[in-house]
């Protein structure tokens, strides 16, 4: 019998640890286990942060699994556009004809997306997308809805074939793209409602409805799905192929593969069943995204066949806090964490109190009461051990200029901010911080902004826009603010803070005030708020763009976080309305492993 | 069959819900204690698993209605006189929102 280094041309390697490289067949023995391990790669979905849009399906998708568009869909006609940058979505430009049905190719940054449905008339509209915006080009010969496409063709040469021309007619015609236009190319073997396609225009794979190959010019006859079904979402190639979800009829998750001959199942399913979603992407990093759940739905999904597990990122419960509070300050880390003042009664600002809590990451415990008494919508920055508090409602000022520091155990008064406010924001640490807006005497919302370098305030410069109840993460020297009041249903505003000045950044992709958030400013997250009632929304910022993050488990407003927490291990807690709520989540950026397993002989 | 399960569940804190779970069930908590959360096998686990108690839809939103009621008259009763609206918004928050379970 063949040894292994017979076969493989090498011994196996004794190590007192698991292999750290991505290198799948590998085999070693573990002399810490005692046994011999190897790195398996597997093909798995995994849950990503849903779309902004719920409810839509039909839209047409196109790009990679890092880098991807959706655009358009029902109900009855949509023009929205979002892109996925690989964690989250962002919204895009509209297209310019509203429609569903239509079907996409090429990339993130040249796209095109052709025919579809201006309900309830076929539409030949042709789109092209440049990462910006659409620009109308010459129409396909044939409006019709649902065709196929060649979705991994590039936006200069690609093809879509069949689909519905009326309610009564359904085409077994193709046309090729070629960057400019469409001419009509060879039929399909039978005329297919719902045409469902991958690959190229010079090798292309029509699957569902209808099975044939296609080499630019002719289709042939080729295997059909093993499971027959439509409306699923296609990525990958003519000669590695994925194709999921869809109708058989009735919904499902089935995933299965395609090698160039013929279609197999693949153990990995969607976790969700749907029909009419978005397939982009490899046969080996694939994106599933929206599609009807019954209902519609915006959920997002990859696939991946790697030596790596991938887990999503996702927000779990935490700790009780001892008692429920909201517009409270926070500050720390999702392990050392501080929570101090707010309310604790009903209605919110009803019952002020001086408390502060410190979480150790399972357990939030008694700290040292606030020195100048109770302070409800007040701020809070730093860590558990150097923190700051400043601003908010106490017993000296409903407008007050307080300013505390936090040792681990006990505050102190400071040198107090140069304007008296409440319900500021504030990023930074203890000897470091921006306090910025807020509402100010008489009753206005403020646009002044302050820098505390650990002994006093120095006036900063001036927002742009006067609010408050803004949400804010960064540092002195680069940070931002998003989402206020006024008006009462919040704001999607972004202004960014380089160290020395406030500039408009890109708006949200939904209004909000009070929020949570942490992290750094070009790696972010914020959570919850009020637009005009709680929400359980989050959003990642990287800089310049916001986009989608998976939601929190409560809808949850005027909550603190511990602004110091990376973005991928955020902390939310308190907030909420009647009674206030004790609940902490936790948040659990998206990980990757390799999949080691051991050898055995069974 | 319906997409959802409505119940009642006790938030005990660390782990009460986990990452794994909202991996696996849609999972959205609401005031009264109510959870509402994915019709399949894990959610339904999940409910059971934390003592939760089944409710219908109409019942489950019968206790948020309740809550959030209860809560908008604690804040209708709560006045300074010579307070205006928006004032009387930043002492005490926003008046409660009607909120309708998904």
């Amino acid at each position: 019998m063949a040894d292994y280094k017979e076969i493989k041309g090498k011994t196996i390697q004794t190590t007192s640890s698991d292999v750290s490289d991505d290198a799948a067949g590998q085999v070693w023995y573990n002399s810490t286990s005692g046994t011999f391990k190897s790195v398996v790669a597997g093909a798995a979905w995994s849950s990503s942060a849903p779309l902004i849009n719920a409810y839509r399906a039909r839209e047409g998708g196109f790009g990679t699994q890092t880098a991807a568009v959706v655009s358009g869909g029902y109900p009855p006609n949509v023009a929205v556009t979002e892109e996925y940058n690989g964690s989250g979505w962002s919204a895009g430009n509209n297209m310019n004809t509203a429609r569903q049905g239509g079907r996409g190719s090429g990339t993130q940054t040249a796209g095109v997306y052709a025919a579809g449905r201006v309900f309830p008339t076929p539409s030949n509209a042709t789109e092209e997308y440049d990462g910006t915006s659409w620009t109308s080009v010459n129409p396909t010969n044939t409006a019709r809805l649902v065709p196929g496409v060649t979705g991994s063709g590039p936006q200069t040469a690609t093809a879509i074939f069949g689909g519905e021309v009326n309610p009564s007619t359904v085409t077994n015609e193709t046309e090729n793209y070629d960057g400019t236009s469409w001419t009509v190319s060879g039929n399909l073997p039978s005329p297919a409602y719902v045409a469902d396609g991958l690959g190229t225009q010079t090798a292309g794979l029509a699957m569902g409805n209808v099975a044939a190959e296609y080499d630019g010019s002719t289709w042939t006859a080729a295997n059909n799905l093993t499971t027959f079904r439509s409306g699923g979402g296609a990525a990958g190639i003519q000669t590695s192929g994925l194709y999921f979800g869809g109708n058989i009829p009735g919904f499902t998750t089935a995933t299965e593969n395609y090698d160039g001959t013929s279609w197999s199942n693949s153990p990995a399913t969607l976790g969700t069943a749907r029909n009419a979603l978005s397939g982009m992407g490899t046969s080996s990093a694939a994106l599933a995204a929206a599609g009807d759940q019954p209902g519609g739905n915006n959920l997002t999904e990859e696939y991946n066949f790697s030596a790596s597990v991938i887990t999503a990122a996702a927000w779990a419960s935490g700790g009780n806090l001892v008692t429920g509070v909201n517009s409270g300050g926070g500050a720390g880390t999702q392990t050392a964490a501080l929570s101090f003042g707010g309310s604790t009664g009903s209605p919110s600002g009803g019952s002020k109190t001086d408390a502060t809590n410190e979480y150790d990451g399972s357990t939030w415990t008694s700290g040292g009461n606030l020195a100048g008494g109770a302070s409800y919508a007040t701020t809070g920055s730093g860590t558990q051990t150097a923190g700051l508090h400043f601003n908010g409602s106490d017993p000296g000022s409903i407008f007050s200029d307080t300013t505390e520091e936090y040792n681990g155990s006990a505050w102190t008064s400071v040198n107090p901010m140069n304007t008296g406010r409440q319900y500021a924001t504030g990023f930074g640490i203890q000897t470091a911080s921006i306090g910025a807006g807020g509402y100010e005497p008489p009753s206005n919302p403020s646009n002044k902004s302050e820098e505390y370098d650990g002994t006093s305030w120095a006036t900063g410069p001036l927002l742009n826009v006067s609010a408050f109840s803004r949400c804010g993460v960064g540092t002195v020297s680069a940070g931002f603010v998003v989402g206020q009041r006024p008006p009462n249903s919040g704001s999607a505003a972004t202004e960014d803070w380089n160290g020395t000045a406030w500039t408009a950044g890109n708006n949200l992709f939904y209004t909000v005030r009070s929020a949570a958030g942490s992290g750094i400013q070009t790696n972010a997250i914020i959570a919850g708020g009020l637009n005009p009632g709680a929400i359980a929304n989050t959003a990642r910022y990287d800089g310049t763009n916001w986009s989608t993050a998976p939601s929190l488990g409560e809808a949850r407003a005027t909550s603190a976080a511990g602004g110091q927490a990376p973005s991928t291990a955020s902390i939310v807690f308190g907030g909420g309305a009647s009674p206030p709520f004790n609940s902490t989540e936790e948040f659990t950026g998206e990980t990757s492993a390799l999949n080691v397993k051991t050898l055995t002989t069974s | 069959m319906a997409l959802f399960i409505y119940g009642t569940a006790t938030n005990t804190g660390k782990g009460f819900f986990t990452a794994e779970d909202r991996r696996a069930f849609f999972l959205r908590g609401f005031p009264a204690n109510v959870w509402v959360v994915g019709n399949n096998e894990k959610g339904a686990l999940w409910l059971a698993e934390k003592n939760g108690v089944e409710k219908t839809k109409s019942e489950a939103q019968a206790l948020v209605t309740a809550e959030v009621d209860a809560a908008k008259a604690a804040w209708d009763a709560n006045n300074v006189d010579g307070e205006t609206a928006e004032q009387k918004q930043t002492r005490i928050g926003p008046r409660p929102t009607d909120i309708t379970l998904p």
